[in-house]
């Protein structure tokens, strides 16, 4: 009677540091995923801005460049969660038209309603802001639908 | 953490083509539609959302087209075909909208130009269309993870339960005071009890392998097993327990989680002192939709750790299995514990 005890309560204490060492492996993985989608994030932002100073110095249309730089921000981002690349692509299309009109009319509107540096820069605030923009809800979208996948891994 | 596989790379390239190649024609030829021709974003929209019957089809359609891409093309599974999919079903519903829209009116709004205001209303259509395809996308493939998810959590609980059955199946006590039992049987040359004592014990092994793989057994196969283990344990308490099953003949092919009736008098004498001057009393019987089993409260007196490992296993069976609920009534003199019968 007093082995079996022991054995049940050996095998539930085995099963317990288990449980808690995968959690803790889980937390682990899920902070790393959120910090380095944080850095995707903010440099692929910089990325942008950094790309319209550059291509509106030597006068040349930045619209390939640009639509690159964000497909390659959300597959990475979706990536780190393990997405599917068919939706993947679903979200890099919509983004990408979503990001070109907002920043058309974002534009306009800085243009119209500000002065100074920022009128002079607007594009390169709405590249910045789009980016960031298109990155977080791609961010949130992906995690909130794998949020619960972490265990099954 | 390895971000990207060398596989993959080339299905990133492919994805980052496709989003270039569409945002190129797209955007520009699109630009260049409203400035040669004239033609107007807003009022094309504004008529395009006015227009119930487009709308509604429109909508009909893209959650159809969804939902068919996501049962026959699994998702994750064959991305750029499942891809192109989307688009072309994109493609078909636009340009069906935009023919429905423009029945009557091509000629007044198209500037002299029908087949490019056309083809601008095709456009304009695909972006409402392609954005709700992505929404529906996404919604599907968020509930088809959590459905699986579900599963996966029924069938480790399953695992789980089926598991501790296995350890129930080679549980040494059990097994050990048994074979005491049979080896006083065989010392006292009661050879015919001895006989039947094995059998019952080799019944009791094989019910417990066979239902290690059945999700649910009738109650007459799980009695027949109560009844041999409660007679394994009369040999043990010859008259410190009675169990006594009132089951009416037409419940014996309905149906119950196995083990769970053999868990719970497993369990009324593990708690309960079982002696001739205070004997136990279990009742089996059918109560409403459930078997019953009840057991009078006399609780030995050193206290023993118990973890409610089995009857809480037998109630997350009963929840994830099929979805029903194990009702457990305790009173002063009186534990009562209720399956539900299939």
């Amino acid at each position: 009677m007093k082995n079996r005890k022991k054995i049940i309560i050996l095998h539930c204490v085995f099963n317990y540091v288990r449980f808690c060492y995968k959690d803790m492996e889980h937390k682990k993985l899920e902070k790393k995923r959120s910090l380095y989608s944080t850095i995707l994030i903010h440099c692929f932002a910089l990325a942008h801005a950094f790309v319209v100073v550059l291509f509106r110095h030597f006068n040349l249309p930045d619209e390939i460049p640009l639509t690159i730089l964000t497909v390659l921000m959300i597959v990475l981002v979706t990536q780190l969660y393990k997405f599917p690349y068919d939706l993947t692509a679903v979200m890099a299309l919509l983004f990408c038209f979503a990001g070109f009109f907002i920043g058309t009319k974002g534009g306009e509107w800085i243009m119209n309603n500000s002065s100074g540096w920022i009128k002079n820069n607007a594009n390169v605030v709405v590249s910045f802001l789009v980016t960031e923009f298109d990155g977080w809800v791609t961010y949130f979208v992906v995690r909130s639908i794998h949020f619960t996948n972490i265990n099954s891994e | 953490m390895r971000l990207i596989r060398r596989k993959n790379i080339s299905m990133i390239f492919l994805i980052v083509v496709i989003v270039l190649l569409f945002r190129i024609l797209y955007i520009d030829f699109f630009q260049m539609l409203i400035e040669r021709y004239g033609f107007n974003v807003s009022s094309l929209f504004q008529s395009f959302v006015g227009n119930i019957i487009v709308l509604l089809l429109s909508v009909v359609l893209d959650v159809f087209a969804v939902w068919k891409l996501s049962r026959t093309k699994p998702y994750g599974h064959n991305s750029l075909l499942r891809f192109v999919l989307d688009i072309c079903s994109i493609l078909f519903v636009s340009i069906i909208g935009a023919i429905i829209l423009n029945f009557k009116d091509l000629s007044v709004n198209a500037n002299g130009h029908p087949y490019f205001y056309f083809l601008f209303s095709v456009l304009c259509v695909f972006l409402f269309n392609a954005f709700l395809v992505s929404v529906l996308d996404i919604t599907f493939y968020a509930l088809d993870v959590r459905q699986r998810m579900y599963q996966e959590g029924i069938k480790k609980r399953q695992a789980e339960y089926q598991y501790l059955q296995l350890k129930e199946q080679l549980n040494p006590h059990f097994l050990f005071n048994s074979l005491n039992m049979l080896d006083y049987l065989v010392q006292s040359q009661e050879t015919e009890r001895a006989s039947l004592y094995i059998k019952k014990l080799a019944g009791i092994y094989r019910y417990f392998l066979q239902a290690s793989n059945m999700e649910l057994v009738s109650i007459e196969e799980e009695l027949d097993f109560v009844g041999h283990y409660v007679d394994l344990l009369k040999v043990r308490f010859p008259e410190g327990f009675e169990v006594n099953q009132q089951i009416p003949a037409e419940y014996y092919q309905r149906l119950i989680i196995p083990c769970g009736l053999q868990i719970l008098v497993e369990n009324a004498i593990k708690h309960n002192i079982v002696s001739k001057s205070q004997p136990l009393q279990i009742d089996i019987f059918i109560e409403d939709d459930y078997i019953a089993v009840t057991n009078n409260i006399q609780l030995k007196i050193e206290i023993k750790d118990s973890m409610q490992v089995g009857l809480n296993n037998i109630c997350t069976q009963y929840k994830d299995m099929l979805n029903r609920e194990v009702i457990i009534e305790i009173s002063e003199e009186l534990f009562k514990v209720k399956l539900p019968i299939i």
